[in-house]
């Protein structure tokens, strides 16, 4: 007898499981692989421990917002802008790998949604991602000085950096709708490229951005990153809640927790409907131009 | 329903880039120029890889696409897997519009391909792999467990569960490409070119569970894409023969192979076949059409196959063209008409050029 597919709830999950024991399972293939991202995570920290050593005294009137420590400051940036780089980087990577490996036409012939294959190949990324968070955190408590208060609001913290995960997701769609668009397959894309230029430079990871001349202030404000960082920094490391930190802050008039909180919603909810809707339209342009499989 | 595929006037062509090398010479600052040339010079040609195809396969029909590379054959399937959107015209599979009803089309389709690292992870074992498969088809653990399990005993890979793709052999990655598709049982099965790459005996064996199993026993309806006229003769119902992206027949075998009509066809193995003799045969008055075959690329031995409407009269003059042209004549037969011949008769040139 012949059958129709169905995937009901427990087959989705059955798929999205299924994702993540296969990347897990080429994550740790390569034995060695493991030990090197430890030793990468611990001299990212000890060069910016050092940095701290250095610079921490000249910018800590600067950190006064985020407690005034460099360290703990510079940790907490490392470890979101981790996080956040997973949400950009993962959807592109999940097509990147599917389309290499010849599985891309697979899976659009598969019954399984595109939403699905995106989360599906984004999930074991995730999971990589939040070993390296927790690694980051052990490290930076033993060895380099980061203060962890038991009391801060870790609760609201994690809902500013999921609001930017949403957002960051939704440019990653549409940074990988351009592998369909201008078959962007080079391992970059042109809008990840340029979220990436500017995380570096005025989001605020490394450093605080009041240091910035006000023009680069104003570059920040159009990354989400910015945002969640500010208010999940300040939420954790305590400092001046009231005060205003980036120049959009002034523009609203609102307490700048709020204002961070306002701005990360309508960033996840213009960019996510934007970012699917794209890949979509790519998807479609793809199978139009006969550029899903590698070999066409 | 009366058909399982109706596939309605449907075209599909693409645009292809063709680049056109820049002049030599210019040194690495003069770049913007260097891509201002380029951009001028990019042209775009249209090649129709499927030109207004009409076709209806029925229910629980083994149904064959037989034609050359380069025919369309590949591009047809994949319109009617959803993979590709057509330019014109479109598709009914099993009740579904693949333009309107996408969804719905991947929920009753089944597709196995060529190529032999095609989706399989490194990483993971041939079994694990097909686990990975079966998951993303939606099948219940115990359902997948048995069905791993059997096709892996058909395809013979079962004592090479536990290794990774990497080190089996091509043929071993195909079987695992065969394999997946024995996972799951929709009503329309596509098979592009699946036992490309494979021993004949592993073949003729996967070929027999075809028909057997997902033909006769399951019901599934098939459409195979081949350009192996054996396997097309053997296990399809009706063949449709395309070339250049048109269908130009469609029939049972020997329906098509009517088609001949009063044709004879010598068969003559011989040594020493090159592009000059089939040629100087092919000037032979009464020879209608002369395709070869080569069997052993170093000594050049094969087979040509002559069509003509007197025998008698021809054959002397062919083998007189041989004996000319260097070759050594080893056997000489009269011969069936077989499907490359419908199809040389048809289109004036053989299915593997």
């Amino acid at each position: 007898m012949t059958e129709e597919l169905r995937m009901d709830r427990r087959a989705n999950l059955r798929a999205i499981w299924t994702f993540v024991k296969r990347d897990l399972k080429i994550w740790t293939y390569f034995k060695l692989n493991f030990l090197i991202d430890l030793a990468g995570i611990f001299s990212n920290l000890a060069i910016y421990a050092i940095i701290a050593l250095v610079a921490g005294e000249i910018v800590k009137s600067f950190l006064k917002p985020y407690g005034g420590d460099y360290v703990s400051y510079v940790i907490l940036g490392i470890i979101f802008n981790t996080i956040l780089s997973t949400s950009l980087s993962a959807p592109y990577w999940g097509t990147m790998d599917a389309f290499w490996s010849g599985r891309l036409e697979i899976l659009m012939v598969s019954p399984i949604s595109t939403p699905l294959f995106i989360t599906g190949t984004s999930i074991g990324r995730y999971v990589r991602t939040f070993i390296s968070v927790l690694i980051y955190l052990i490290f930076g408590v033993l060895f380099f000085g980061l203060k962890v208060d038991a009391t801060a609001g870790y609760g609201l913290a994690v809902l500013y950096i999921l609001l930017a995960a949403v957002a960051c997701t939704g440019l990653g769609l549409m940074g990988a709708s351009l592998i369909y668009f201008i078959d962007a397959r080079g391992g970059q894309d042109p809008v990840r490229w340029v979220v990436e230029i500017l995380v570096g430079l005025a989001s605020g990871v490394y450093y605080p951005l009041n240091i910035l001349p006000e023009w680069m202030q104003w570059l920040g404000c159009l990354i989400p990153h910015t945002y969640a960082l500010d208010a999940a920094r300040r939420v954790i490391l305590g400092g001046g809640i009231g005060v205003t930190t980036l120049p959009i802050h002034s523009l609203f008039g609102l307490n700048p927790l709020l204002t961070d909180m306002l701005l990360l919603v309508a960033f996840s909810v213009v960019t996510m409907p934007l970012g699917w809707w794209m890949y979509n339209q790519g998807v479609r342009k793809a199978k139009t131009d006969g550029r899903l499989s590698r070999w066409v | 329903m009366d058909y399982a595929i109706e596939i309605l006037d449907l075209t599909k062509k693409f645009r292809r880039v063709k680049k056109i090398p820049t002049t030599a010479g210019m040194g690495s600052g003069h770049w913007i120029a260097a891509l201002a040339l380029k951009l001028k010079f990019l042209k775009a040609e249209e090649i129709i890889a499927v030109d207004h195809v009409d076709l209806k396969v029925k229910e629980e029909e083994f149904f064959g696409l037989l034609g050359p590379n380069g025919a369309g054959k590949t591009t047809l399937i994949k319109c009617l897997s959803t993979l590709l959107i057509p330019d014109e015209g479109t598709a009914v599979v099993n009740g579904y519009d693949v333009l309107e009803e996408p969804d719905k089309v991947k929920r009753c389709i089944n597709l196995v391909g060529s190529g032999h690292w095609v989706g399989f992870d490194w990483a993971l074992t041939v079994r694990e792999n097909l686990e990975f498969f079966a998951n993303l088809y939606g099948l219940k653990p115990s359902v997948a467990k048995e069905r791993i399990n059997e096709a892996l005993e058909i395809v013979g890979l079962k004592d090479k569960e536990k290794e990774v793709p990497s080190r089996i052999s091509s043929g071993m990655r195909q079987k695992m490409i065969i394999a997946k598709g024995f996972l799951i049982r929709t009503p329309i099965f596509f098979m592009d070119e699946p036992t490309v790459g494979l021993d004949p005996v592993s073949a003729r064996d996967i070929r027999v569970y075809i028909k057997e199993k997902i033909s006769k026993e399951l019901g599934e309806t098939i459409v195979l894409t081949t350009h192996y006229m054996q396997e097309a003769e053997q296990l399809c119902d009706r063949v449709a023969i395309m070339d250049r992206g048109k269908i130009v027949a469609c029939g049972s075998p020997q329906e098509l192979k009517k088609m001949i009509g009063k044709h004879e066809v010598i068969e003559i193995e011989t040594v020493n076949i090159g592009a000059k003799l089939i040629d100087d045969i092919g000037k032979i008055d009464l020879v209608d059409n002369v395709a070869s075959h080569i069997d052993d690329p170093v000594t050049s031995t094969g087979t040509i196959r002559v069509h003509t409407e007197d025998a008698e009269s021809v054959l002397p003059m062919v083998l007189h063209s041989i004996e000319r042209d260097g070759g050594k004549v080893l056997h000489v037969s009269a011969s069936q008409p077989t499907l490359e011949d419908v199809f040389m008769k048809l289109t004036g040139r053989g299915l593997v050029e």
